[in-house]
């Protein structure tokens, strides 16, 4: 497999398209229940925490410049540890991509076409994901270049066209929330929005060409993201005020539903669909992605093209049994993902920091021992 | 039912397509994995068709994790 690179601006674009991801649609519901109109307050502090948990995955992919992070958990943590905390990182991301499908069908079929089964949906997205996993990397990159100006554009014409629609009064009084909803409401946002950017760990180290720019670049594009979030929330909040904004599904969509331009230019939610089902698409590719080259890697297989088919045919059937209702996938959300994100996106990287320090201490403290073993100690460093 | 067949029949055509051209390869890893994923990806294609109720793996997740969670929570109650 010839190695593939992707410049630092693609990488940029496809940070912002993939920190957005599905939180556009239902971040501004989970956060607005815990928080309440003080819920922008909390996104702001978890886009500044995520400049910090960005931060921690640049010094781990620093370590280990020529492996991406399926690699280097082998290569730190030994063969058989490293093998397993990586499945579990994979078990990760596939479950992540099956309840992506989940929730593109579910979307569309509660929102646009309630008549269709959401397998039919499914079965679409992942035609597509499968033959851009196919196609590569360079190939997704350039797509993501095609998508990200329409993005742009459809999103700042929603923030013109919702503005008018502003009473003030829905985010007074300003910082009633307590404490512990405070927390939550941070945790439920980083969660989607910060720790799932280990993901891009794969892309980082090796498949980009320019590395300073592309640090650069990841801290960039995740602050665009979540300036877009953050404008995303306070304008549901200010439009739709805190109690409509939590108790809907899909909060933006029904912003996008209320946009009339003098009463002539309505209805036209499905355009703005288009801006949700791009960051969609571009996360649930690299989920895919990173799963099937996760498991070639790990099981020493060559060419990771032959997985692509069989692996998708288990994401559509996960997408279908991921979650039997909207409340269990509410549920899991707000509750247990935090966790088990955290677990295995902020705790892994930690701990092979850690492992990594000590063994850059052990090797340099031989060094100062030894001077004759120098060439053979330098053989054994990491 | 028709459903059910017509997923027996893309993933018998799948096999079909892609084993003698792992064959070449020569990676004997590969085809098993390929072989093994196939088979679980259309057991659980099936049983969705004939409607068989099949438990959400993240119901274990949770199961795990609600411990952690209720632990979390009785900090800031």
């Amino acid at each position: 497999m010839e190695k593939e690179i992707i410049s630092s601006r693609q990488f940029t674009i496809v940070t912002f398209l993939y920190s957005i991801g599905t939180a556009i649609l239902i971040i501004p519901s989970s956060i607005t229940g815990a928080a309440k109109q003080d819920a922008w307050i909390a996104a702001s502090i978890g886009v500044l925490l995520s400049l910090l948990v960005i931060k921690l995955f640049l010094t781990l992919a620093n370590q280990t410049p020529s492996l991406n992070f399926i690699e280097a958990n082998e290569k730190i943590l030994g063969r058989f540890f490293g093998k397993i905390t990586a499945i579990c990182f994979l078990i990760l991301t596939f479950l992540s991509a099956g309840e992506l499908l989940y929730f593109i069908g579910i979307f569309m079929k509660t929102e646009v076409m309630p008549e269709t089964p959401t397998l039919a949906f499914a079965l679409l997205f992942s035609i597509i994901i499968m033959y851009a996993a196919y196609l590569g990397i360079e190939t997704f990159a350039r797509s993501a270049e095609i998508l990200f100006p329409l993005f742009t554009f459809i999103f700042i014409f929603f923030v013109l066209s919702i503005t008018p629609q502003i009473t003030f009064e829905n985010i007074q009084p300003l910082l009633e929330a307590t404490k512990a909803s405070m927390f939550y409401s941070i945790a439920r946002f980083m969660s989607i929005f910060s720790f799932p950017l280990i993901v891009l760990l794969m892309l980082y180290p090796t498949g980009v060409n320019v590395q300073p720019s592309a640090q650069k670049g990841l801290y960039i594009g995740a602050i665009f993201g979540g300036i877009v979030l953050v404008t995303l929330i306070v304008l549901s909040i200010l439009v739709l005020g805190p109690e409509n904004t939590a108790s809907r599904t899909f909060p933006s969509y029904a912003l996008a539903q209320r946009i009339s331009i003098g009463n002539f230019l309505q209805r036209i939610e499905i355009i703005m669909a288009f801006m949700w089902i791009s960051s969609i698409y571009i996360r649930t590719f690299m989920y895919f992605y990173t799963t099937v080259v996760g498991l070639a890697q790990i099981l020493k297989i060559k060419d990771h093209r032959p997985l692509i088919i069989p692996m998708g045919i288990i994401v559509i059937g996960l997408s279908q049994i991921v979650h039997p209702d909207i409340v269990h996938s509410t549920n899991y959300n707000n509750e247990i993902w935090p966790i088990f994100s955290f677990i295995f996106t902020i705790l892994l990287p930690i701990l092979l920091l850690i492992v990594v320090v000590i063994r850059n201490r052990k090797s340099k403290a031989q060094n100062n021992e030894t001077p004759q073993q120098e060439t053979e100690n330098d053989n054994q460093k990491v | 039912m028709v459903l059910a067949v017509a997923i027996l029949i893309i993933a018998i055509i799948v096999a079909l397509i892609f084993i003698p051209k792992l064959k070449k390869q020569q990676d004997r890893k590969a085809i098993i994995v390929f072989s093994f994923l196939l088979l679980i990806g259309t057991a659980l294609n099936m049983g969705i068709a004939l409607k068989i109720h099949i438990p959400s793996p993240l119901d274990l997740i949770t199961f795990i994790f609600t411990p952690i969670r209720d632990y979390i929570v009785s900090f800031t109650k």
